[in-house]
């Protein structure tokens, strides 16, 4: 039985235990789930932490709320705060009576009453779990099976459940000390490319710490990734996209100047080196000096640099992109901008053939197409103009 | 409410408020407090209300402290996450014009300021405010209905007029956006307290929630009821002895099937230590459940024990379900 085989009869157990409703609560208890303020304030992260235990002892008792509240928060109903401290490690111990090695019948010793649920269904889920992995264990269960889960989770990549094939594999690394070496290092590519996919989605999502955490776990594991390290600098930087320069590419409307080339001065500031900046660049420039033929890296370091109108070292950054991808737009186009804007006759007549190269590379793109329209236009070069505003408006 | 009164309202929350820098001096930041707070007001209540709510009208009083309520609470966490202490009040507005707050995670569910004008228009029975309201929240409520219980969704309307009357307090004297204070949005907010609503609302009777689940009769077991007897409670004994909170993680995850940066979010922990905390805790129960199998049945009813499983996993469910009852008449 692998892993999957395993979750998955243990989810049909506990649906089961879930279909089957022992009604053991106290009627007369205060259920949490009816009190919207309670809710409200824990939403918030208005609890004390007396106040947070209090509700955890009554979910722990009570299933009926427990269920209730899984259920809105699987709802996006009721949206709990996130821990953004570093993970411990809960050595706690996990039992609160200890087990002698010669006690009497286990049939006849029973802890005291209890009078609610809980306990009943997490025995039904913890019971089953456990005997699965007995039979599991008894079986000569091991490497063999850590191949086929690895093949599953490979599956669960190809069909885009990224989320999930992350955290098997977390488990995975997490409990098996005995992953053969070609195992390990087969079920760590498959972290780094899940954990990949899934921090992408989460920094679409807005979820930075998420992002964080993803890159966390797998730099625990593996080798930096420098994919992973680009999207955390990027949650960090509060964007969403993995390339900050995507969607800021045009001169006309994302730079202010007009169609002739010539720029607009509106709100004109000058940049102002805060020290979340200086960080951030400090950061991207150690993760560049790290990974020193990552596109993506250098690409945001531009742009970063772009941002705080640093054009020639954006310049330089963007050069570096060309070389590391050819066939990258975004990179020629990066490249193009940092020379053009910096607003002497020789670099804008250096721009242009970088503004041609994306068009080479993305003809069909509105914004090359206008770059290399606006840059003709500064350069006096009406004519040739025309053809790529048209194509750009198209 | 005059600049005097506007200046006591800053007042009380003096022992925080006057070690911001742009409150320095007093009355001078106060002054200047009041003007965010109107031009927020003026912008907002274009947008939510019937007309703007301008200070010459009686309601302005009441919207402005609320205003002040909700962008107070969250200038105080701003300032407990800054490294210095201090912030801006345009800067947390602004802040907040994005959705995003100062706790943990971060995201509100909407620009609170905003909707806090919305819900004082809604309780003052403003005509605009349940149009706009409606446009904004409809779908969102749906949603949940959807989810709470899909016969919500045949007729919305049926229980979409009971929410807003239920929110606004049209036809009651208490209405339940009164306690709106803008800690986050309106959307997080209405998550509970329109999940509540539902769930308590009387649907007529008729019709079902989706289709029955099919449970299979279970057949009877290969192993031999003595060695079943002693094995369940060796199970039993094992789980109960667990603390209380790794029993909820085990529930949260499988049986509710949270995702476990969900069950984290619950538990109040580090996403991190879910998976690592579970696997730990199954290893320590297998552990144990071995040890105690080994102890006291024999290997041909452990391995009789096992098949049944394996063979009809949900039908050892259903025994054990009956076992717990039977232990529950005895216990009671």
């Amino acid at each position: 039985m692998n892993e999957f085989e395993r979750q998955e009869t243990l989810r049909k157990l506990f649906a089961n235990a879930v279909n089957s409703p022992i009604e053991t609560s106290d009627p007369d208890s205060k259920h949490i789930i009816d009190d919207d303020d309670l809710l409200l304030d824990w939403s918030t992260g208005d609890l004390a932490k007396e106040q947070h235990e209090a509700i955890l002892d009554h979910l722990a008792a009570c299933p009926s709320c427990r269920q209730e509240i899984a259920k809105m928060v699987q709802a996006g109903a009721l949206v709990l705060p996130e821990t953004d401290d570093s993970p411990e490690t809960d050595d706690s111990p996990f039992v609160e009576t200890t087990i002698p090695p010669g006690a009497p019948s286990p049939d006849r010793q029973r802890t005291p009453a209890r009078n609610d649920r809980g306990p009943v269904v997490a025995l039904l889920v913890v019971a089953a779990a456990l005997l699965v992995a007995f039979i599991w264990s008894n079986s000569g269960g091991g490497g063999s099976e850590t191949g086929r889960t690895l093949a599953m989770v490979q599956k669960e990549l190809d069909a885009g459940r990224s989320v999930e094939a992350f955290n098997t594999l977390d488990e995975l690394l997490n409990a098996d000390t005995s992953l053969s070496g070609e195992e390990k290092a087969r079920a760590i590519r498959l972290l780094e490319e899940s954990g990949y996919r899934t921090a992408r989605d989460r920094l679409a999502n807005e979820d930075f710490s998420g992002v964080s955490r993803i890159e966390g776990t797998v730099a625990e594991r593996s080798e930096p990734s420098a994919r992973l390290l680009n999207l955390r600098i990027q949650a960090e930087r509060g964007e969403t996209k993995e390339h900050s320069l995507s969607g800021r590419t045009s001169l006309t409307r994302d730079y202010g100047y007009e169609r002739d080339g010539q720029r607009v001065i509106k709100d004109f500031t000058f940049p102002q080196i805060t020290p979340t900046i200086k960080r951030i660049t400090k950061e991207l420039r150690e993760a560049v000096a790290q990974h020193p033929d990552s596109l993506d890296l250098r690409l945001n370091l531009g742009q970063f640099l772009l941002e705080q109108s640093d054009f020639a070292r954006a310049a330089e950054q963007f050069a570096e992109a060309v070389r590391i991808d050819p066939s990258s737009a975004l990179a020629e186009t990066g490249l193009g901008l940092a020379l053009f804007r910096q607003d002497k006759p020789e670099t804008i007549e250096k721009a242009l053939p970088h503004f041609r190269r994306a068009v080479e590379l993305e003809p069909d793109n509105r914004e090359t197409n206008e770059n290399l329209a606006v840059c003709l236009m500064r350069l006096g070069r009406t004519e040739g103009a025309s053809a790529y505003f048209k194509k750009g408006e198209r | 409410m005059s600049d005097k009164r506007v200046f006591e309202m800053f007042t009380n929350d003096q022992q925080w408020l006057a070690d911001q820098p742009e409150m320095d001096p007093w009355d001078e930041g106060c002054q200047r407090l009041a003007v965010i707070l109107d031009e927020r007001l003026a912008d907002y209540s274009a947008n939510v209300c019937s007309d703007v709510i301008a200070k010459e009208r009686n309601e302005w009083p009441l919207y402005l402290g609320r205003l002040w309520q909700c962008l107070g609470y969250h200038w105080q966490h701003a300032i407990e996450g800054s490294c210095n202490g201090q912030t801006t009040a345009s800067g947390v507005v602004a802040r907040l014009q994005k959705g995003k707050g100062y706790r943990r995670g971060g995201k509100l569910g909407g620009d609170p300021l905003r909707d806090m004008v919305l819900a004082v228009a809604m309780v003052q029975k403003d005509e605009r405010a349940p149009v706009v309201f409606t446009e904004d929240y409809q779908g969102f409520a749906k949603g949940l209905a959807w989810k709470i219980n899909r016969r919500l969704t045949a007729n919305p309307d049926e229980w979409w007029y009971d929410l807003l009357d239920h929110l606004a307090g049209y036809s009651k004297p208490k209405a339940r956006l009164d306690r709106f204070l803008g800690r986050c949005g309106l959307q997080n907010w209405l998550g509970t307290v329109v999940w509540n609503f539902l769930r308590r609302w009387d649907l007529p009777d008729g019709g079902s929630d989706g289709p029955p689940i099919d449970i299979p009769d279970p057949p009877s077991p290969k192993t031999d009821g003595e060695s079943l007897e002693h094995f369940k409670a060796i199970v039993r004994l094992a789980i109960e002895s667990l603390r209380k909170k790794d029993r909820l993680l085990l529930a949260l995850v499988y049986v509710d099937r949270l995702q476990q940066n969900e069950a984290a979010a619950v538990l109040g922990v580090h996403p991190g230590q879910v998976s690592r905390r579970l696997k730990k805790v199954l290893d320590h129960l297998e552990k144990t459940i071995k040890e105690l199998a080994e102890e006291r049945l024999s290997k041909d009813a452990c391995v009789g024990i096992f098949e049944d499983l394996r063979d009809n996993p949900q039908a050892f469910a259903e025994i054990l379900r009956a076992a717990i009852e039977q232990g529950r008449e005895h216990e009671s």
